[in-house]
């Protein structure tokens, strides 16, 4: 037996058909969209044999490989570290995809990255104009602040220095979803959140983009343009195979730092650097 | 009006690339990884398995390589499996900068591209794993 | 010359990045910053058939002696070739 779900990530809308036995986990179902019309749909079946690839394989990575005949994609989904692929993604239309299970790894499923691996959502979400940005995202009198950086840089302990010493609430500890709205860009809440285990399906428009990085002294100024970008291109997931694709989020990129400011936090774990960067930001406005 | 001339010059910087949305976030293996190729009084130059210099004072590829030349700390660190590892080996520097003696083969860990670090414990599958 | 990788080159405000991309990204994870010097002769690999015109090029636009801008030129243009960037189209491998 099977359900349809509706989902809504993004501007993007969705369609789901799976088997009883599959749950999306919790946090993807706060992105669930009941009455509302789908543009694609995607179809889960759970089959021991994937399907042999079709067309030239276009990257390969240790967890994933993909193979792109025509404008169709192919992804073969597995974990780092753990051999063989637990999912393979078929595109079969312009507007549908198949994925299959292995039914000896669907323990994984209700965790949210890998429920969420199946559904190529980068590589929709592009043609919608939207950049998944590494970030804590923190919601303040209104607006998004995006704490951006590597890995354990510390964005989500800038995050709770924002809560602790200015009232403001993280959306999202790891990600969020920057939209081009017109001529503004929005950030959407987004299904995964990392160790975070925050996560918040909501929209609004940002204040600004910081780029952390660890010091000795609190220091913050705004950056240049050709300096942030090469900052925030590091933080956003793009299908770098996909020449077209990366060219286009490169344009958005550059469209991002036309309209939203772009800091870098030199920071301490202290409330100092929650008034370094807040005096900077009230400077430059 | 002619421009004000600047070397050409292209500085390369290595970092984990988000390229779609894994199974695994950002946290995978850690390994304990310890700095230990080579003499702590010794500067090294480092390359990447293909050439790439990533730590070099030799010639012009002080220039183009990320650092000017690495020496082990013999310290011990904590280093994510997906932070950058590379194949690679390197050369004693000379007084010069310029590679001496004969090639070492090591595991480079960049930190994404922030660091440079070395081992000669090859054997990716025999490191020890700080936590799972 | 030929450009033997796949790379997308952006200048924003100034500063120019090279990134790889298409088959290019499986090898290499991370990005180039370019000296406008550079920029240029990226740009002009692929047009020019000698090193002298591309030290013209250089000299045209730039305050530089030509022995300079030749020695530059060369070193980059050979360590290009050492990691594999470009390759020599002509027959004497001048080029």
């Amino acid at each position: 037996m099977e359900r349809t779900e509706t989902f809504q990530i993004g501007d993007f809308c969705f369609q789901i058909r799976y088997p009883k036995e599959i749950t999306p986990p919790p946090n993807f179902m706060l992105f669930r969209k009941e009455g509302a019309a789908p543009e694609y749909e995607y179809e889960i079946q759970i089959r021991s044999d994937f399907p042999k690839a079709a067309g030239r394989q276009t990257a390969m990575r240790p967890d994933l490989a993909v193979f792109t005949d025509g404008n169709r994609e192919m992804r073969f989904i597995g974990v780092k570290g753990t051999e063989g692929y637990y999912a393979c993604y078929e595109e079969t239309t312009d507007r549908s995809a198949r994925i299959y299970l292995d039914p000896a790894r669907l323990g994984g499923l209700n965790i949210d990255p890998v429920f969420s691996s199946l559904l190529a959502l980068e590589r929709r979400l592009i043609l919608r104009d939207s950049l998944i940005l590494h970030c804590a995202y923190v919601e303040y009198k209104g607006k998004a602040i995006l704490f951006s950086a590597p890995s354990e840089t510390g964005k989500t302990t800038q995050a709770n220095l924002w809560e602790k010493y200015r009232g403001s609430r993280t959306v999202n500890g790891d990600r969020g979803l920057l939209t081009r709205k017109g001529n503004e860009w929005i950030v959407q809440g987004w299904p995964v959140c990392g160790t975070s285990e925050i996560c918040e399906n909501k929209t609004m428009p940002v204040r600004s983009i910081v780029m952390l990085e660890q010091a000795k002294e609190d220091h913050a100024r705004l950056l240049a343009k050709g300096e942030a970008f090469s900052l925030l291109y590091r933080q956003i997931t793009i299908n770098r195979w996909n020449t077209q694709a990366h060219m286009y989020a490169m344009d958005l990129i550059e469209d991002v730092l036309s309209h939203i400011p772009v800091y870098q936090l030199g920071c301490t774990i202290s409330r100092h650097a929650v008034d370094c960067l807040d005096d900077a930001m009230h400077l430059s406005c | 009006m002619k421009r004000e001339y600047v070397r050409p010059m292209m500085r390369g910087e290595v970092f984990a690339a988000n390229e779609y949305v894994a199974a695994c976030g950002d946290s995978g293996v850690v390994y304990n990884f310890e700095c230990n190729a080579g003499k702590r009084r010794n500067s090294y130059n480092v390359y990447f398995a293909d050439g790439t210099p990533y730590a070099s004072s030799n010639d012009d590829e002080e220039y183009y390589s990320r650092f000017t030349g690495y020496h082990p700390c013999y310290e011990t660190h904590k280093a994510e499996s997906d932070s950058g590892f590379r194949d690679g080996y390197m050369y004693l520097q000379d007084w010069w900068g310029d590679n001496t003696g004969e090639r070492i083969d090591v595991v480079i860990w960049t930190e994404y591209g922030r660091n440079v670090h070395c081992t000669t414990n090859l054997d990716e599958d025999k490191w020890e794993t700080a936590k799972s | 010359m030929r450009i033997v990788k796949e790379f997308i080159m952006r200048t924003v405000a100034g500063e120019t990045i090279l990134v790889p991309t298409g088959a290019t990204a499986e090898e290499f994870n991370g990005m180039l910053t370019l000296t406008e010097t550079a920029k240029v002769i990226w740009e002009n690999l692929e047009k020019v058939d000698s090193l002298d015109e591309m030290v013209h090029v250089l000299t045209e636009q730039y305050e530089v002696d030509e022995k300079t801008a030749k020695q530059d030129t060369a070193a980059l243009i050979s360590e290009l070739l050492r990691i594999g960037f470009i390759e020599c189209t002509k027959e004497d491998r001048t080029w």
